[in-house]
């Protein structure tokens, strides 16, 4: 019976880990969908856009 | 850098990969999950509790790479200043924070059958926990902080000094006496664990790395989307 048991509360734990693993994963990703999703996209140019993220241009940002 | 450190050439590419991606993650992770719960082996001392190895290890692994591409990025972005850098640790923190979640809670729950409790202050353990509070500091300062050249420069600083911890994690059951095992796979050595469990550990790998990879696209399109409408006005 104790076999059992220790058997089962082994694999309670084995199921845990999982559940936490791909629960949290699964959270990660829809709420970075959602995340992306709410957002508007605006298209820029090649130019505007290396200008924005090049830090020696921050002034013209 | 292949042209990826352009904002639009990244854009285009994660656009288009995306749903190969999701393809892809989906069958390793099925394949995976059946190899780690069905077709490995027990460990002869652990029994079915080895299984939890398969999401543990990889969880670690990728948290510990992750934070490593944050300090070269900020790094990148600090010195260089090139923006798209920062932008990318920025994705990326998130991503690291949740597998380091994973890895320590993971870790506790194959602790208690194995070492017979949860937490016990290690080295390897109190390291890793370190790490996720740098995580958890990385993504709560650049919430908190409105200033975004400000949260920019402070982020760089901590992802720079959050790797001297890096080390420190992997090396700690080298340097110190901990209950925590040494590693069985490493760069330079073959690996000590047998082909049936190390299959199914390389394949949840591989399956955790491609979500993190995807994850990561979604996210650095957030952040430059959201990046380009705050400086429009």
């Amino acid at each position: 019976m104790i076999e059992i048991l220790n058997i089962n509360l082994v694999w309670l734990f084995v199921i845990a880990s999982y559940l936490i693993t791909f629960s949290s994963l699964a959270f990660l990703y829809f709420r970075s969908v959602k995340k992306l999703s709410a957002i508007t996209y605006v298209e820029v140019s090649k130019e505007e856009d290396i200008k924005r993220f090049s830090k020696t241009s921050i002034q013209k940002i | 850098m292949f042209g990826l450190q352009n904002p639009k050439t990244f854009f285009n590419f994660s656009s288009s990969n995306i749903f190969w991606l999701k393809v892809i993650f989906l069958l390793t992770a099925i394949v995976g999950l059946f190899f780690a719960l069905i077709i490995s082996p027990k460990d002869y001392l652990q029994q079915d509790a080895v299984r939890i190895m398969y999401v543990h290890v990889p969880s670690s692994w990728i948290s510990l790479f992750i934070f490593a591409v944050i300090g070269f990025s900020s790094f990148l972005s600090l010195i260089f200043k090139i923006r798209v850098f920062s932008v990318y640790a920025k994705s990326l923190a998130p991503i690291g924070l949740v597998f380091a979640f994973i890895s320590l809670s993971t870790g506790s729950l194959w602790g208690y059958p194995t070492w017979g409790t949860f937490w016990t202050w290690d080295a390897r353990l109190t390291s890793m926990m370190i790490l996720f509070f740098t995580y958890v500091l990385y993504v709560v300062l650049w919430r908190w902080i409105e200033d975004y050249f400000l949260a920019e420069k402070i982020t760089n600083i901590i992802g720079i000094l959050g790797c001297i911890n890096l080390p420190i994690i992997r090396y700690s059951v080298d340097w110190w006496n901990t209950l925590h095992q040494p590693s069985s796979i490493t760069i330079s050595s073959a690996p000590t664990i047998h082909a049936s469990m190390l299959f199914p550990l390389l394949l949840m790998f591989f399956s955790f790395c491609i979500l993190s990879l995807l994850i990561f696209l979604l996210r650095y399109k957030y952040e430059i989307i959201s990046f380009r409408n705050k400086f429009n006005d």
